[in-house]
């Protein structure tokens, strides 16, 4: 209001989504600490995290989308900037600012909700300000070079919390990650685990906030470069005299003075029009917000997609269903697998349930222990495993369900059962494709599931599985 | 595949139709200098996206199982409701500090007439779509649904009527998320008629702001106002199945009590309830029993009782008591103790009788175990080590013993 500029407005204003970015993503952290089932939710709040950090890529998409709308409206009519020294002098202040910031958010600790947002936007500090300040050096590409740094080593997720299985390799890990690991879990991991899995699942909403500052700061760098560029190779119209400004679009002017203008001196001579200087330095900061925009969507893409397939129930990339299906099934004693889920909660917490078939609560139990272990291995410990036992006298249909709910409640299953296929007419079978038994079968190629031609009950071992039977009692 | 019919072919058109209404708006936005034709523009955008989502939604809720996803992908429409909702929320954030910079710095409507022809044809579209979407209300396949034809619900077996119609509702959720955009767009290109209108009536020319200019922005905030006000009941809700909260209507406390009193049953613990996509249900808990026949028994009365619930998977961990592990404790939670940050709820935490879901029956099963009610504390070291520490069969030998009595009885 002092100054009355509208650039300064829109860029407190910016600052205020950062604010909220940086809510979002406290109230996530504060949330997830509730690790205690309550009635309302029986895991507790562990996912709150990856809400905040899906919810902070959201916005930061959104941002990225009207930053580029105004792009392309700068495109269409490109301004000058004002004063071109005092934008410098903002710029860099708040590319001050936001590093402090990243280093803050880099090295995290608790919580870590600093304020830690300056003047990053790059329309900010653009008009209407008193001439003045003192000029500041400052090399943007250094700026920018520690920035991509300090961003892909953050966007390495710390797998290293689950166990028997190989890292994984996520986000682009360009460089070597093992100096400059995540907020310091090299260190901590073998002596307190708890820190280990909150660090793992805390990061993805770190992650998000990080993004969000340093998309100001790279706005601070993008401001900064224009700005010392503008400086450094505009001539602006001065004052007095007529000038003419060939970047502007004024039909008008265009063909009286465009003959004059050519030929002549920039420099004012008497009689002579100006000439504004190289007009691709208007459309030089459309160019960069653009790059902007485009580094920014690149970098959130990873976020995004990490915590969309979090909240999605899909297996971890780390864990492939087939070959654990195929490990339980060969164990002795297991006669089918069927409903087998994997899903991840939050972090490293990785859940599982499973309906084993076993021919006897006695070779269940023996059996029990070492399906459990396999789940281990996988790094699966909350596993419920469901025992069923073929009920006297079926032979028939060994793969199904013992237990399924009734027949009408097969669509409000989370997976069908093949016997209401016959019940259900109306439902096509290319979707109905999977019975309890029809889960072991692979799906290599496609992704919808016509599973017509498939036979139903792929168990191989049936006949042998009741020979040891007999011979184990 | 019937999937490229009528009803998603219209859509695909409706999608393109919106996408190059949205870039006109747009365009003739910054051209006019209009805030609430941008807002407007805005809230097409998000139609377009909340159609988009709908239609990959449907097309992924019909995978019922891949490799990358275990449950199928029917959690996308609400994921994509969610998204879609933030979305929106973060655009309505931008117009409304737009509106308020203009507020303070007020600006003329330029070109009103242009504003004007398009306000009203953007008018014609919200009311052609919000036409459209009423006639196919239902044309998007629910998430679990077979069928993606004209009239899914007719064809079910007439017994399920009511179901039916609980399924109608909250099988809406994708389609209450685009109804809503509609609305809004709706109303949003009223304002814009309405300001234009009034710019093309008094047209102020190079006169400074007078009262004019503070039309567009207030109607742009009641705009933006009423748009998020039906946006945040969206988010609410779809946040409540992201975040596995346990679903409206089941009661854990008497869902639990329930439970605990079906005979056979020694105790409950590990009891979760979650929704996969609306109306899916899904429940998984560990039950101590004594001896297998109890299981069984007690399991189909479980799952009975689940079903009344609503909840219609569910995978139920039998644990049989013996004298080593505490009553409430479970008994295998993972193969060693060092697991236990990894669990989904740590076992070190114990938590009171209620939470949690570890329900103990009172006075049903006289055992040593009751004993261990006031030790729960140093309950914790100790038995999770004894079972899984021995790798060895010693341990499955005893159970095996127990097992084999139980078995006569049979």
């Amino acid at each position: 209001r002092v100054t009355s500029s509208l650039a300064m407005l829109s860029d407190s204003f910016h600052m205020l989504s950062d604010v909220m970015a940086l809510v979002v993503a406290l109230v996530a952290v504060r949330f997830a600490q509730r690790t205690r089932a309550t009635k309302k939710n029986t895991f507790g709040w562990v996912r709150a995290e990856v809400m905040g950090a899906l919810v902070n890529a959201v916005f930061l998409t959104a941002l990225c989308f009207t930053i580029l709308l105004e792009a392309i409206e700068r495109f269409t009519e490109p301004h000058e900037i004002q004063q071109p020294l005092v934008v410098i002098a903002v710029g860099v202040a708040g590319l001050i600012i936001n590093l402090l910031g990243l280093c803050l958010f880099n090295h995290h600790g608790v919580g870590g909700h600093g304020h830690a947002h300056g003047h990053g936007h790059s329309h900010g500090g653009r008009q209407q300000h008193p001439r003045g300040g003192p000029k500041a050096e400052q090399p943007p590409g250094d700026g920018e070079a520690a920035l991509h740094r300090e961003e892909t080593s953050t966007l390495v997720e710390n797998c290293s919390s689950s166990n028997g299985v190989g890292q994984e390799k996520l986000g682009d890990a360009k460089d070597d990650t093992s100096d400059v690991q995540v907020n310091g879990n090299a260190g901590h991991y073998p002596l307190d685990e708890e820190e280990v899995e909150e660090d793992s699942s805390a990061q993805l909403n770190m992650r998000g906030v990080f993004l969000h500052v340093f998309g100001d700061a790279l706005g601070s760098v993008i401001v900064v470069v224009n700005a010392l560029l503008f400086y450094g190779l505009w001539n602006p119209c001065p004052e007095d005299g007529p000038c003419f400004n060939p970047c502007v679009n004024n039909h008008c002017m265009e063909n009286a003075t465009l003959s004059q203008a050519l030929g002549r001196a920039n420099k004012s001579e008497p009689g002579s029009v100006t000439v504004a200087g190289p007009c691709w330095l208007l459309y030089l900061d459309p160019v960069l917000c653009l790059i902007m925009v485009c580094i920014l969507l690149y970098t959130t893409y990873p976020l995004l997609r990490e915590s969309a397939l979090i909240l999605l129930q899909t297996v971890p990339k780390q864990i492939d269903v087939h070959s654990l299906n195929s490990k339980l099934r060969t164990l002795e004693g297991v006669e089918a697998i069927h409903e087998l889920h994997i899903w991840q909660l939050a972090g490293s917490r990785i859940i599982g349930t499973a309906h084993i078939k076993c021919p006897d609560p006695s070779t269940y139990m023996m059996v029990a222990k070492r399906i459990k272990e396999i789940f281990h291995d996988e790094g699966i410990h909350a596993t419920t495993i469901q025992p069923e036992f073929a009920s006297v006298g079926s032979e028939s249909g060994r793969g199904k369900c013992e237990l399924p709910c009734r027949t009408q409640c097969a669509l409000k299953q989370c997976c069908g059962t093949r016997e209401d296929c016959t019940t259900k007419k109306t439902e096509k079978s290319s979707s109905l494709s999977i019975s309890c038994s029809e889960v072991v079968i692979e799906f290599p190629k496609t992704r919808r599931t016509k599973s017509e031609s498939i036979p139903s009950v792929k168990l191989e071992a049936n006949t042998d599985q009741n020979e040891q039977f007999e011979s184990s009692l | 595949m019937g999937r490229y019919s009528g009803r998603s072919s219209r859509l695909i058109v409706m999608c393109v139709v919106s996408l190059a209404i949205f870039a006109t708006e747009i365009s003739v936005a910054y051209v006019g200098n209009s805030l609430s034709l941008a807002s407007d523009a805005f809230a097409v955008l998000s139609h377009l996206l909340s159609m988009i989502i709908g239609l990959f939604g449907v097309r992924f809720s019909r995978v019922r199982w891949h490799k990358a996803s275990t449950f199928g992908f029917c959690r996308a429409d609400v994921l994509g409701a969610f998204g879609n909702s933030v979305f929106a929320t973060a655009l309505m954030f931008s117009i409304f500090v737009e509106a308020i910079k203009r507020f303070i710095n007020p600006q003329k409507t330029e070109r009103a007439l242009l504003v004007l022809v398009i306000g009203v044809s953007g008018l014609g579209f919200n009311v052609l779509n919000y036409v459209i979407f009423m006639e196919c209300c239902y044309c998007h396949a629910p998430p679990g649904d077979a069928e993606t034809g004209d009239s899914p619900n007719d064809q079910k077996s007439p017994e399920e009527g009511s179901e039916k119609k609980k399924e109608k509702k909250s099988e809406a959720l994708n389609i209450r998320g685009v109804l809503l955009h509609v609305m809004g767009d709706a109303l949003g290109s009223v304002v814009v008629v309405v300001t234009a209108s009034i710019f093309y009536v008094h047209p102020l020319g190079n006169a400074p702001c007078n009262w004019q200019c503070y039309i567009d922005p207030s109607l742009t905030i009641v705009m933006v106002f009423i748009i998020l006000s039906s946006a945040f009941p969206l988010i609410k809700e779809t946040s409540t199945i992201l975040l596995q909260m346990v679903p409206k209507g089941v009661d854990m406390q008497l869902l639990t009590d329930r439970l605990a009193r079906v005979p056979g049953v020694s105790s409950l613990h590990e009891v979760h309830v979650w929704e996969l996509a609306s109306g899916k249900n899904i429940a998984t808990l560990h039950v101590k029993c004594q001896t297998p026949s109890d299981y069984q028994d007690a399991a189909h009365k479980m799952r009975k009782i689940f079903h009344e619930a609503g909840v219609h998977s569910v995978t139920i961990q039998p644990e049989y008591v013996d004298h080593k592990t505490s009553h409430l404790l479970c008994s295998s939670p993972c193969i060693s103790k060092t697991c236990d940050s990894h669990l989904c709820c740590s076992q070190r935490e114990l938590p009171r009788a209620e939470t949690n879901g570890y329900m103990e029956k009172s006075g049903s099963s006289p055992s040593a175990q009751h004993k261990d009610n006031g030790s729960r504390k140093s309950d914790v070291e100790i038995p999770m080590e004894d079972p899984v520490a021995e790798e060895s069969v010693k341990n499955c030998d005893v159970s095996d013993d127990k097992f084999h009595s139980g078995t006569t009885r049979f």
